[in-house]
């Protein structure tokens, strides 16, 4: 079960902590950050690209609606708002969804399947194959390199750098949008930093944080996040076959 | 109950987004939770019987308190609510609620949902022959012009109670001043 990350956005902080507590029963939504405010969370989205956001309409500056528009497609949106009187303004801002306070577990179970849906069909589009052809920069050198050949992926401010069989290298994106982009049956991101492919790990022991560190076939000791780790358990147990 | 306008019902934004914040006590206090529910349905309860019978301004006044703490509890740090005199009017009797419905009505004129920082000082005084209802709205970074037309809310207390309405505004201000009297 693939992992969708979302940030609320509501300017009562009760109103949050009530989506937060219905959405911790779903164990395939990872709240990655909360906003209070329209320009709070048009920074945020920017810059952690959620999957999809929950989104409350009438707060303090610019509305839920605004920033809906000036997200385009960009984000997933589903309205969280306390009355049903915006949901048409909603749909034609294309909302995935429309909830309404106080929201009902089974709807907001709806709209989280709908949601898994869209993301799947859209990773299914957009996943770059393994043999897909990449130019590269070393040093002074470009090379044309399959995907497959990437064995970790580092975050570095805006950029990321890669790491394959002829070095390091650097690409100019971020790692949500990289991550985005792969296969994850090939790809896992083992923390906030790495994405590291997965045929690429040679062993793995526990870390003293309670996550794991990877050994990978470059020499390199990657550490994976407890919740990743968790996460790597599970895809990786036999009674997924 | 659910019309759209708040000088007739309770909006409904208020009790769906009350609702919700009750929900989410629930699970951190559960006795702050069911005192905002009694408060909450006495309110609607109240509001049921809106234009119906007959009040008196402590009565109104003491719906006023639930409304706001209700308010309150959504709002946290976006609202300052400062009370003074609301025991007073137990002797006054209004024919409907009239004082709620303003309250309601500043709340939703001056939209202090959309502002960071509202402070609302409401006042309660006794004159010679009545009552001095006063509200004093300050909002930061800057107040909704515009003066607030009461004339629905007050049309009920013609021929049954005597009144004067003040309006004064200010850039981050508002206040009015309502003096009811006996006939």
């Amino acid at each position: 079960m693939t992992s969708m990350k979302v940030i609320i956005v509501d300017d009562e902080r009760l109103a949050r902590n009530e989506l937060k507590r219905l959405l911790s029963k779903h164990s395939n939504i990872e709240i990655i950050d909360e906003a209070k405010n329209a320009d709070e969370a048009a920074i945020k989205i920017k810059e952690q690209q959620p999957d999809a956001i929950f989104l409350d309409i009438h707060m303090p500056g610019s509305t839920g609606l605004e920033l809906a528009e000036s997200l385009g497609d960009d984000v997933n949106i589903i309205f969280c708002t306390a009355y049903d009187q915006f949901a048409v303004d909603a749909f034609s801002l294309n909302a995935m969804d429309y909830l309404v306070k106080p929201v009902n577990p089974e709807r907001l179970s709806d709209a989280i399947a709908k949601l898994e849906i869209r993301l799947e069909q859209s990773k299914k589009q957009t996943s770059l194959p393994d043999d897909h052809k990449l130019m590269v920069k070393y040093g002074e050198t470009m090379r044309i390199i399959p995907l497959s050949d990437i064995i970790r992926f580092e975050s570095i401010g805006n950029h990321a750098a890669i790491y394959t069989p002829h070095g390091k290298a650097f690409l100019h994106s971020s790692l949500n949008k990289i991550e985005a982009k792969l296969d994850a049956n090939h790809y896992f991101r083992a923390s906030r930093s790495d994405i590291i492919r997965l045929d690429a790990i040679e062993s793995m022991e526990q870390a003293i944080s309670y996550g794991l560190e990877a050994k990978l076939s470059n020499g390199q000791t990657i550490e994976i996040s407890r919740r990743q780790a968790t996460k790597l358990k599970q895809l990786l147990e036999f009674t997924q076959l | 109950m659910f019309n759209k306008q708040p000088d007739s019902a309770l909006n409904p934004h208020f009790i769906f987004n009350s609702m919700n914040a009750i929900r989410y006590t629930i699970f951190q206090d559960q006795d702050k939770a069911s005192e905002l529910l009694s408060e909450l349905a006495h309110l609607l309860r109240y509001k049921l019987s809106d234009g119906k019978i007959a009040t008196s301004v402590q009565n109104e006044l003491s719906h006023i308190t639930q409304y706001l703490s209700l308010e309150q509890l959504r709002l946290e740090e976006r609202i300052t609510v400062k009370l003074d005199g609301m025991h007073l009017g137990e002797y006054l009797k209004l024919p409907s609620s009239v004082l709620l419905p303003i309250v309601e009505k500043l709340l939703h004129e001056k939209d202090v949902y959309s502002v960071f920082e509202n402070t609302l000082n409401l006042t309660c005084s006794t004159t010679n022959s009545g009552i001095l209802f006063s509200l004093c709205l300050e909002q930061a970074p800057k107040l909704k012009q515009g003066d607030i037309d009461f004339s629905n809310e007050l049309s009920s207390l013609d021929g049954a109670v005597k009144y004067t309405l003040k309006q004064e505004l200010t850039i981050n201000s508002y206040k009015m001043e309502l003096e009811l009297n006996k006939l």
